[in-house]
């Protein structure tokens, strides 16, 4: 039926600058993600040496009540991960515009339980974020930013961001209150 | 996941603005009339639609007498001066150009920026910056016959500060005076500026009728504070204030509220709610979330006009010192405890243990030679608290669990082996836990637990192997090119089993079984005072459509089952365990079929029965702007089925399923009105958990309003309607906390009626 | 009213290609490249027409063939000034001193002969004694859509370009 096994999918650059922590669970995924699935691909922390800065522009993560129960207890919540990045040459040409990764997923929630239910929402966002390295692969190895690396000169220029991260929200408890 | 499409309006250039080189006097000045005369004392006399034309500024008029030596210019009959891109119509002004002071008679003035417009009897620009206005009709909108205005004898305009202060000043609205103040400031423009803020007026059955005038105050561009007087006809004048501060390495928020003498209750009330982050240096930071409030049923009588508020029944505060080397070690001291609101009408909530402290530090190291090695270790210090309210006078004063400390160490070694269309990671790790329990110390209540050991522990081994495949294919998703994905997964966990039932329960539940947790080392969640035994196998298929060129995720099936090779013997309490070999099938699905239309779908359906255990599903429609629908069905059985480790909860609460169909939409009714609303109807319990319906006018002339009427359950039997209308006037106070943000919370997809007021900027007026 | 005593009127020199003299009328027509100087004034056009009244004022009118224009041109030594007039036609009052020009008609000052402010119109009118001018738009104005416009440049760059004429002049003499 057509299926093929996954094979290499090499980048265009060859090394690679990021403000993503590579320590952290997350970065080191993801840099075993690409240079699996790049092999001429590695990482470097030398921004002068970078072909590509792999710039994370913010992560928010955000708890929303999603039902309520007849007790008017909250039976429910949504889980937002937004998480957004963008791809740029050493010169700043844009070769991947600024672009969002929202992965969203239900909990049932029990008031009864209430840290319990916190340590759970803590390990679901941490799926959902593994969740998105995929999906930052496929689109840094797409043929439109391959296209874009080809011609990087006619690409827009952006000042290069320093590597600050925007608003990563501080941990996001069930009671939150917003006055 | 969406790729966001950036507004693409044609925008003004932030870099355009004057040549700050340019000095006023040396500016070259045209003159152009019917026609010119120069008297004597060099007078120049321009007669006949005059003007009198430099970079920086325009002066027209029937007639134009500019003295060149001394900058005095005397405009009559229709005089209009620009400048600034500010503009003054009058029929007649006196301006002098070089000290940049005038008088205008009868002015009509448009102020430059996103500012406003008006009339007066008299304007004297008193410099470039600063111009004083009698009798002053002042409007925000500068369109024709604005909608609302401020009416003053005396307004001075702030350029510089984009501020202007009417004295005893009246807001009028369609020609209705609603708003009079002896001294009002309003904003000349979008920024931050101290003044009054929009009111809003409503009923509820909480709170009777109530007006909330909240004011603004920029204090400083790092801090600043909005003060919420809100007057509740059933209860009294309830005082809110909201504090934000900002700095380098810290950011804090403190909301408070207080009444002096609640007419309801006769007594004190108040709640406050404090957030402070702050970076340390060195790697230390340290974070406090500190909330009280004054009793259980605050939340419930004067929950504002959000859902949030009443549906709280823990208020956590929490004290954090955290460090990281930001590589490899991290760690923190956390105090945690809750404050647990009662809701007389319903069931007893046993409060939830405080944590008073915890110490964790964390040691992991991703790819050191192939592996990764995670090393967690806690100490905590439990604490139950005595309940001692009065809304359940039977458990008042009692023990009800046992006070007592855990140690735990979990260090676990992972190879994984990565290949572009296959990953294979075998895991082993070592969970060790040490028990101090004061079960029994002579209080009341405890003697069931009298035999159980005072310490205790647990070591156990965890060893798991996660493997899987990505295969693909081209294919086409609804006409154009897409790579579809078939990513089959085995997931194998290994657990021996160790006798737990004498362990004390201090923060562990059962988490519930969905796509995620089917790949998880413990069926348990939280603390892990529980670890269930394991010999099991998870099998997952997962299909994705990707678009061919930019790699967009459209659609996504996924189907998950877990085998089990051994029966279940961890329970939290007495709960039966399972026993069959084979778990629900996990199924879920996700479309994004076009950047408007999306699709999910989520369920557990039973193995044997195929019925459904739960079910979650919604479709949602985005047509344009303005109008989006979502329809959303939930369905869960029994979901008792959490423990009651220590018998607190009174016998006989029988388990219930909980079906629910949501709709939420916004609707444009027509050019002016808009639609707005939500509906939860409970198939259980065959009622309405909670409705909104609001109605949005935009009117023309700069104003829109909002009519909307929320239902919901505030607790067991009682439910609050409130209903609330709120007058968003552009220009004024169009900044500040919108208590309909409930809307933009509970509304899915909900934008605010009115767009945005592009910035006129000072190049966009010039005559 | 009785016209002021002349100073000492300085002497009007006419040359031009052909004189033609009418003595009934008491006019003389002066055509080809004329060329009227009078004390720091110069006049130059296609065809001069003077005459005198019975009080002995002198009259001039002065016109430019087609497609040419007369120009009048007014040294100021002291104040470094020039001024530059220019009309299809050039009317001299001798009576009120008033000269008048009509037709694409532009006054231009210069100060150490760079162009500083200027008038354009289709009539102005320039009293030579107060130093004032009038100038009126029209159907033939030297200004678009038939107006006057002018161009007065601030006292203080006027002031910098004498200051540095004085500083030049100071150099070389």
């Amino acid at each position: 039926c057509g299926f093929h096994l996954k094979g290499a999918t090499p980048l265009p650059f060859r090394a690679i600058y990021t403000n993503i922590n590579l320590d952290s669970e997350f970065g080191a995924r993801l840099r075993r993600t690409i240079t699996a699935n790049s092999p001429g691909t590695r990482f470097t922390d030398r921004r002068r040496e970078a072909d590509v800065y792999l710039h994370q522009i913010s992560e928010s993560q955000d708890l929303r009540q999603l039902a309520l129960d007849a007790d008017g207890r909250v039976e429910e919540y949504e889980l937002n991960l937004e998480f957004r990045f963008e791809l740029l040459d050493r010169e700043g040409h844009v070769l991947l515009p600024p672009t969002t990764l929202l992965s969203v997923r239900e909990l049932p929630y029990n008031d009864r339980i209430v840290q319990a239910k916190e340590g759970e929402i803590n390990r679901t966002f941490k799926d959902m974020r593994n969740g998105l390295i995929d999906q930052i692969l496929r689109r840094m190895s797409s043929p439109e930013v391959r296209a874009a690396y080809a011609n990087a000169s006619d690409r827009p220029v952006v000042p290069m961001p320093d590597d600050k991260l925007l608003d990563t929200s501080p941990p996001a408890g069930p009671a939150a209150i917003r006055p | 996941a969406q790729p966001s499409p950036d507004a693409n309006g044609m925008r003004m250039v932030g870099s355009l603005r004057l040549h700050p080189g340019l000095k006023a006097d040396e500016l070259p000045s045209f003159l152009i009339g019917d026609d010119i005369n120069r008297d004597a004392q060099g007078r120049v006399i321009l007669r006949g639609n005059a003007q009198v034309r430099r970079l920086d500024a325009v002066i027209k008029g029937d007639r134009i007498d500019y003295l060149e030596s001394t900058g005095e210019v005397d405009v009559r009959g229709n005089g209009l001066v620009v400048r600034d891109g500010n503009i003054v119509r009058g029929p007649h002004l006196r301006y002098n150009v070089d000290s940049e002071q005038g008088l205008v008679e009868q002015p009509r003035f448009w102020l430059g920026g996103s500012a406003g417009a008006g009339k007066a009897a008299e304007a004297e620009i008193l410099s470039r910056q600063h111009m004083r206005l009698k009798n002053v009709r002042y409007s925000g909108w500068t369109g024709p016959d604005p909608a609302w205005y401020i009416d003053s004898s005396r307004v001075d305009l702030y350029l510089d500060e984009n501020e202007g202060a009417a004295r005893n000043g009246v807001l009028y609205f369609k020609g209705a005076p609603i708003l009079y103040s002896p001294y009002l400031t309003f904003p000349l423009g979008k920024d931050r500026k101290t003044g009054f803020l929009l009111p809003t007026y409503g009923t509820s059955s909480n709170g009777g009728v109530e007006i909330t005038t909240p004011y603004y105050l920029n204090l400083a561009p790092n801090y600043d504070a909005t003060l919420y007087p809100r007057y509740l006809s059933k209860r009294g004048l309830l005082l809110g204030t909201e504090f934000r501060h900002l700095s380098a390495d810290s950011h804090s928020e403190l909301f408070g509220t207080y009444i002096m003498r609640d007419q309801q209750t006769g007594d004190k009330r108040w709640m406050y709610s404090v957030q402070h982050t702050q970076t340390l240096g060195k790697g230390f930071s340290a974070y406090l979330d500190a909330r009280k409030v004054s009793d259980d049923n605050y939340f419930r009588d004067f929950s504002s006009f959000g859902l949030t508020d009443a549906a709280i029944t823990y208020m956590p505060s929490q004290a954090m010192l955290s460090w990281s080397d930001n590589r490899y070690l991290s760690g923190f001291l956390q105090f945690y405890r809750y404050q647990t609101l009662q809701d007389s009408t319903g069931s007893f909530l046993a409060p939830p243990y405080d944590t008073l402290p915890k110490l964790s530090f964390t040691a992991q190291r991703y790819g050191w030679h192939g592996l990764d090695v995670v090393s967690e270790n806690t100490a905590a210090r439990f604490i139950a608290p005595i309940y001692r309210g009065d809304a359940f006078p039977g458990m008042s004063g009692q023990r009800l669990m046992p006070n007592g400390s855990r140690l735990t160490s979990y260090t676990s070694v992972a190879r994984p082996f990565i290949l572009p269309g296959a990953y294979l990671t075998p895991k082993i790790g070592l969970h060790m836990t040490q028990y101090e329990t004061e079960w029994f110390s002579g209080t009341p209540g405890m003697e069931k637990f009298a035999g159980r050991p005072h310490s205790q522990s647990r070591v156990l081994p965890i060893a798991s192997v996660d493997s899987g495949l990505t295969l693909e294919r081209d294919a086409s998703l609804f006409g154009n090119a897409a790579i579809q994905t078939l990513e089959p997964r085995l997931y194998y966990l290994y657990v021996p089993y160790r006798d737990q039932s004498d362990l004390p329960v201090f923060d562990t539940g059962l988490a519930t079984f969905n796509y995620q947790q089917a790949f998880d080392e413990n069926i348990f969640s939280g603390g892990w005072d529980r670890i269930a035994n394991a010999n099991q196998l998870t099998v997952g298929l997962t299909s994705r459509w990707l678009d061919a060129d930019t790699g967009f995720e459209r659609l996504s099936l996924s189907l998950a089952q877990r085998f089990y090779f051994d029966s279940q013997k961890v329970t939290l309490s007495s709960e039966t365990p399972r026993n069959d070999t084979q778990s629900d099938y996990l199924v879920g699905a996700k479309a994004a079929l076009t950047d408007k239309f999306s699709v999910y779908f989520d369920g557990l359906f039973d193995h044997e029965t195929q019925k459904r255990n739960r079910l979650s599903s919604g479709v949602r429609w985005t047509p344009k702007r303005l109008a989006t629908v979502s329809l959303s069905y939930r369905y869960e059985r029994d979901i008792n089925s959490y423990a009651d480790p220590y018998g607190v909860l009174p016998s006989g609460t029988v388990p219930t399923s909980r079906e629910q169909v949501s709709l939420s939409a916004q609707w444009p009714l027509s050019v002016r009105w808009y639609g707005v609303g939500r509906y939860d109807y409970s198939l259980a319990e065959k009622r309405s958990t909670q409705s909104i319906m609001g109605l949005e006018y935009r009117g023309d002339g700069g104003w829109a309003a909002r009519v909307v009427m929320q239902r919901y359950a505030v607790s067991a039997q009682k439910t609050n309607t409130a209903l609330f209308l709120q007058l968003e006037l552009t220009g004024l106070g169009s900044l500040g906390t919108d208590p309909m943000s409930l809307l933009t919370d509970r509304v899915i997809g909900y934008k605010p009626v009115t767009p945005p007021t592009p910035e006129k900027t000072v190049f966009e007026r010039y005559e | 009213q009785d016209t002021p005593a002349p100073k000492d009127e300085p002497d009007t020199v006419i040359l031009s290609d052909t004189l033609h003299y009418d003595d009934v009328n008491k006019t003389s027509t002066f055509t080809g490249n004329v060329i009227l100087t009078r004390g720091a004034m110069t006049l130059r056009g296609d065809k001069l027409v003077t005459r005198e009244d019975a009080q002995g004022n002198q009259f001039g009118t002065a016109t430019a063939d087609k497609g040419r224009v007369v120009t009048i041109r007014q040294e100021n030594p002291e104040k470094f000034e020039t001024i530059i007039a220019t009309g299809l036609q050039a009317d001299y009052a001798g009576s009120s001193g008033d000269i008048t020009l009509t037709g694409q008609a532009t006054v231009t000052r210069l100060i150490c002969g760079q162009a500083f402010d200027n008038v354009r119109g289709a009539r102005i009118i320039y009293h030579e004694k107060s130093g004032t001018y009038e100038a009126f738009g029209g159907q033939n104005s030297a200004a678009a859509g038939g107006r006057v416009r002018s161009l007065a440049q601030p006292q203080s760059r006027i002031d910098q370009a004498i200051a540095r004429c004085k500083a030049k002049k100071a150099g070389r003499s």
